[in-house]
């Protein structure tokens, strides 16, 4: 379904002629090319092409830019590991496999504003000297998938993308690829196993897939966020990007927020801003006036934030280092005083009790015991025990896995055990869930 | 490349260790004698890393790491038996067993089981599952020379790497994921390749079970003894597994040798061994007259034989089967030219021989004896004069033999037997030695009982110029002797001679003191299990067996 057009709503903190990416999110025919074109899209190309690729990538390293997929690693240092004189082909893969729940800021970018991800796919392939490059998209974006089909497909007609790109010389193919449903392949090397043909299993490392990636080529894996923001950073100077943000979170950053806010929906906002207005600006507060009780900060693999570290936390990697957990990939989950923790946490462990890919003996084997140790807990029937036992299993997932869903998996439940223990507490002593919404079967 | 280091210095649990360039953390510290648990690495297939089990600890490095997939460096400091790495490899050995069946007592693969192993290792914790929630998945699924036990299976990949790598036949894979993940082949088909006993193997645990082997002995009453395989001219290295008790063989199973087999053997090979025990074998001497078998006994054999010889050597042909021993081969010419003998030949298939470099691309010769490289080697050496078989036909033709003698005859295909035994004219007689009895057989005078290769010791040497050693796993079974016993019986005219075993020492330390071997010159107690480079004459040249 598409995504209706009132709920992208302009930030209140950030106006939108200050915006990096959804300064024309609102005009009518922006998917399309003319539309594009009639606000100064591809406009960057000229002066991408007239620097010498490793001039961008210098730019890029000097905008501070971090990965938008969850991880936040500096782009620019991701670019300065591809061995260009290989002798192999390079390859740009554009993640637009957005799956983490509570994630849909992508999606934004995809049907609204294809063509910003092209040119940002360009510049980035004329930086990495790369001449294919293949879009892996979530299966379930189907429609989002049309958009940036025929983007693409306008993009060849006029010749931004092909041989010889307005005459710079440089070339570039770009291939969409759908992907068929599984969380796992929006991990790189996940990604890659599933662009090449094979089951989506992660890759050991090393090699890193800037060695030794797609096909065993020199590959660089990108957020599609990351790769619109290119385009602007060597417009408008790595200096202008810096001046947005604080600290180590420099620019702006897409937040997608659902939960018990008015206005859930996806915001471009300055990153380092206060979390709390954040929610209540641009997200409208609390539905119901209902008591604020967690905040998910940044995709559900992210450890929560107690109503009290909302009221002081701010929307940049530093701040949510310091509350025990991170920016992710800017999904804020909001709950209220109406919902049981425990049963949110189940939900989020089936998630990823589901998604596994089974290769690794702790998130194989750890996801489904997690998955029914907190079922078991929100029917009554464990003891504390059970939750020493929880939590000795979830530490043992912890960074003992090749890829990082294992970790995804556990840290919210080590999250939610450190930050509420109350809740869990509760669960024990009532034999029960207190607010009558849990209880799974056994199995 | 000229600046890379020679050897790399590297600590493991406080032991220094001198590591080659290349080598992971796991192989340096294998090589200071370092044991670090593990499921999924295999020494010959490629790294799948999965299994976690291998966690250490590197200085300066916050995170554990698999010792598989991590390099040697310079001056590393690696511990792998700190409270950190033990509790992981504690939590990851109790997240195998969290789904794993506790049957043990039913379990095949009990008495050679790696989670039994290293659950008393690296394990004896209290249990914290709840077996009412264990996830179950199918049992005792039939994949055609194999069983597979889903439930059992800890997805280290070991066998789907196998048939990617080695076999390159690509039938098994993972299908679904997470913990409902089981191992299927594709399309529900059987398994497809001449190697699948290998997966049985190197199953870590119950999963994958051999038909030809499960529920037919638990592998705790079983001896072991190192020998190679004697089904074509690779020699594979193997150990052979006997009840004591019984006498009765159980199991061949490849012996890693990585400039051999390295860690894998043939079906036909492994399993191909049905000839020792079956209904076939032949028990006593037999003399065949009109069709009818009459019993008789190695005295009078050896009586009648003795005298036949003697009275004309030159028309006595002996066919010395390329199954023989290097020592048996020796023992024949010197006790058969002392009686005058002049004419011999070898059981082969020489089509097969001619280019030796023939094979199935894995391990498999298209020679599928052992030891015809060791018949050339003592020829040559000997400079003793024999026949190919175009000469042997035409002599037989041309009625120059009274007496055709095969000797050492072994399970039922035996190569280039057959045409020899068509183009014999009915005034040869033929005396054949042989395991088995076959149709072909029809033909001979008489078929004396010969000694298995499990059932004598001696070396072969291998098509690819290495000398091997040949271990018996069992006593000569029924009546059989090896070729020793035949000659030296036939030599005295009677069988009042003791039983020769261990004469083979006595060839062995003649052969290698003669220096009738190149370079041999060793005791037989020393010689290594993985052979020795004797450089034999007209080895084949740059064979390439599989590499990892």
């Amino acid at each position: 379904m598409p995504i209706d057009s009132d709920s992208i709503s302009s930030s209140v903190i950030l106006p939108d002629e200050k915006k990096i990416f959804f300064k024309h999110i609102r005009k009518e025919n922006l998917h399309t090319l003319s539309g594009y074109e009639s606000v100064g899209g591809y406009s960057s190309l000229k002066k991408a092409f007239a620097m010498p690729p490793d001039q961008i990538i210098d730019e890029v390293k000097k905008s501070a830019l971090r990965g938008r997929g969850g991880a936040g690693f500096p782009t620019g240092s991701k670019w300065g590991f591809v061995p260009f004189d290989s002798g192999k082909p390079i390859y740009l893969l554009c993640n637009a496999d957005e799956s983490e729940p509570g994630t849909f800021k992508d999606r934004v970018i995809l049907e609204k504003n294809p063509h910003s991800l092209i040119e940002g796919i360009i510049v980035s392939s004329f930086a990495v000297r790369c001449h294919k490059s293949y879009i892996y998209i979530r299966g379930e974006y189907v429609h989002a998938g049309k958009i940036v089909e025929k983007a693409i497909a306008e993009a060849y007609a006029k010749g931004y993308l092909g041989k010889n790109i307005l005459g710079s010389g440089h070339d570039l193919e770009v291939v969409l690829h759908r992907g068929a449903g599984a969380y796992i392949c929006g991990e790189e090397t996940g990604l890659i196993s599933s662009l090449e043909g094979k089951k989506g299993y992660p890759k050991l490392k090393p090699p890193f897939p800037a060695i030794s990636g797609f096909l065993g080529c020199p590959t660089v894996v990108n957020n599609v966020e990351t790769l619109c923001a290119v385009p602007w950073i060597i417009e408008n100077g790595a200096e202008a990007y810096t001046q947005y943000g604080k600290g180590q979170s420099k620019g702006t950053k897409l937040f997608s927020i659902s939960g018990w806010v008015k206005t859930p929906g996806t915001y471009e906002v300055e990153m380092g801003i206060s979390l709390k207005a954040f929610i209540d600006e641009c997200a409208g507060g609390m539905k119901n006036g209902a008591k604020l009780k967690a905040v998910i900060p940044g995709g559900s693999s992210t450890p929560p934030l107690t109503a009290s570290e909302v009221d002081v936390a701010c929307l940049d990697y530093e701040s949510m280092l310091k509350f025990g957990t991170f920016l992710g990939s800017g999904g804020v989950i909001v709950v209220s005083e109406h919902q049981c923790l425990l049963k949110l946490l189940e939900h989020l462990a089936e998630f990823y009790w589901d998604e596994s890919c089974g290769q690794c003996t702790p998130c194989r084997e750890g996801t489904g015991w997690l998955y029914k140790m907190i079922k078991k807990i929100g029917r009554g029937e464990a003891t504390s025990a059970d939750l020493e036992s929880l939590k000795k299993t979830a530490k043992s997932m912890m960074g003992t896995t090749i890829c990082a869903l294992s970790d995804a998996a556990a840290m919210p439940v080590l999250g939610f055990i450190n930050k509420f223990p109350e809740e869990f507490q509760a669960h024990l002593d009532q034999k029960g869930c207190p607010m009558k919404q849990c209880g799974g079967s056994a199995h | 490349m000229s600046d890379k280091p020679q050897e790399i210095n590297l600590s493991v649990n406080g032991t220094a260790i001198i590591a080659k360039p290349g080598m992971t953390v796991f192989q340096a510290a294998q090589t200071a004698g370092i044991f670090i648990p593990h499921y999924c690495y295999h020494p010959d297939l490629s790294i799948a890393g999965v299994c976690r089990m291998c966690m250490c600890e590197i200085e300066k490095n916050p995170r554990l790491q698999i010792s598989c997939n991590t390099m040697a460096t310079e001056g590393m400091v690696v511990r792998t038996d700190t409270d950190k790495v033990k509790d992981i490899v504690q939590s990851v050995l109790e997240l195998h067993l969290i789904n794993h069946p506790l049957d043990c007592p039913i379990c095949d693969k009990a008495g050679e089981c790696k989670l039994q192993d290293y659950y008393q290792e690296y394990g004896l914790y209290k249990s914290r599952i709840e077996y009412e929630t264990k996830n179950h998945k199918p049992k005792a699924v039939d994949i055609g020379t194999i069983i597979l036990d889903d439930e059992r299976c800890i997805l280290c990949t070991r066998c789907v790497r196998f048939t990617a790598e080695v076999t390159k036949t690509h039938e098994l894979g993972i299908f679904n994921r997470g913990d409902r993940s089981i191992l299927r082949t594709y399309d529900e088909k059987p398994l497809r390749n001449d190697y699948t006993g290998n997966l049985a193997d190197i199953c870590p645990v119950g999963a994958l079970t051999a038909k030809e082997f499960r529920f037919k002995q638990r592998v705790w009453f079983l001896e072991r003894n190192d020998s190679v395989c004697t089904q074509c001219a690779r020699g594979c290295n193997v150990t052979v597994s006997v009840n004591p008790d019984t006498t009765k063989l159980y199991r061949v199973e490849p012996r890693r040798n990585p400039d051999v087999n390295q860690s894998w053997m043939c079906d036909t090979g492994r399993w191909n061994t049905h000839y020792v025990s079956d209904a076939n074998r032949l028990t006593s001497p037999q003399k065949q007259v009109e069709g009818k078998i009459i019993e008789e006994t190695w005295e009078t054999f050896f009586k009648v034989m003795a005298s036949n010889i003697q009275s004309a050597p030159k028309k006595v042909l002996v066919g010395l089967s390329t199954y023989l021993t290097t020592e048996e081969m020796a023992d024949c010419l010197e006790g058969f030219s002392g009686l005058g003998v002049t004419h011999f030949t070898w059981i082969v298939d020489e089509r097969t021989v001619e280019d030796r470099k023939a094979y199935d691309g894995i391990l498999k010769h298209h020679d599928q004896t052992p030891n015809a490289a060791g018949f050339l080697q003592l020829m040559e050496t000997t400079k003793t004069s024999w026949l190919k078989h175009e000469e042997v036909i035409k002599k037989l033709q041309a009625k120059e033999f009274d007496h055709f003698l095969l000797l050492g005859l072994e399970g039922v295909t035996m190569p280039g037997a057959a045409e020899l035994l068509i183009k014999t004219p009915k005034e040869t007689s033929i005396t054949i030695h042989a395991t088995t009895r076959v149709a072909l057989f029809e033909k001979a005078t008489w078929l004396i009982p010969n000694a298995s290769s499990f059932e004598k010791s001696g070396t072969m040497v291998n098509a690819l110029g290495l000398m091997q050693k040949l271990v018996a796993s069992m006593p000569w079974q029924f009546t059989s002797r090896d070729s020793h016993a035949v000659v030296f019986g036939i030599k005295e005219g009677n069988d009042r001679a003791v039983s020769p075993t261990g004469r083979f020492q006595t060839v062995f330390k003649r052969l290698s003191d003669e220096a009738i071997f190149p370079g041999a010159r060793m005791d037989w107690k020393k010689m290594p299990a993985s052979g020795v480079n004797i450089g034999v004459v007209g080895r084949a040249e740059g064979i390439k067996y599989a590499k990892g």
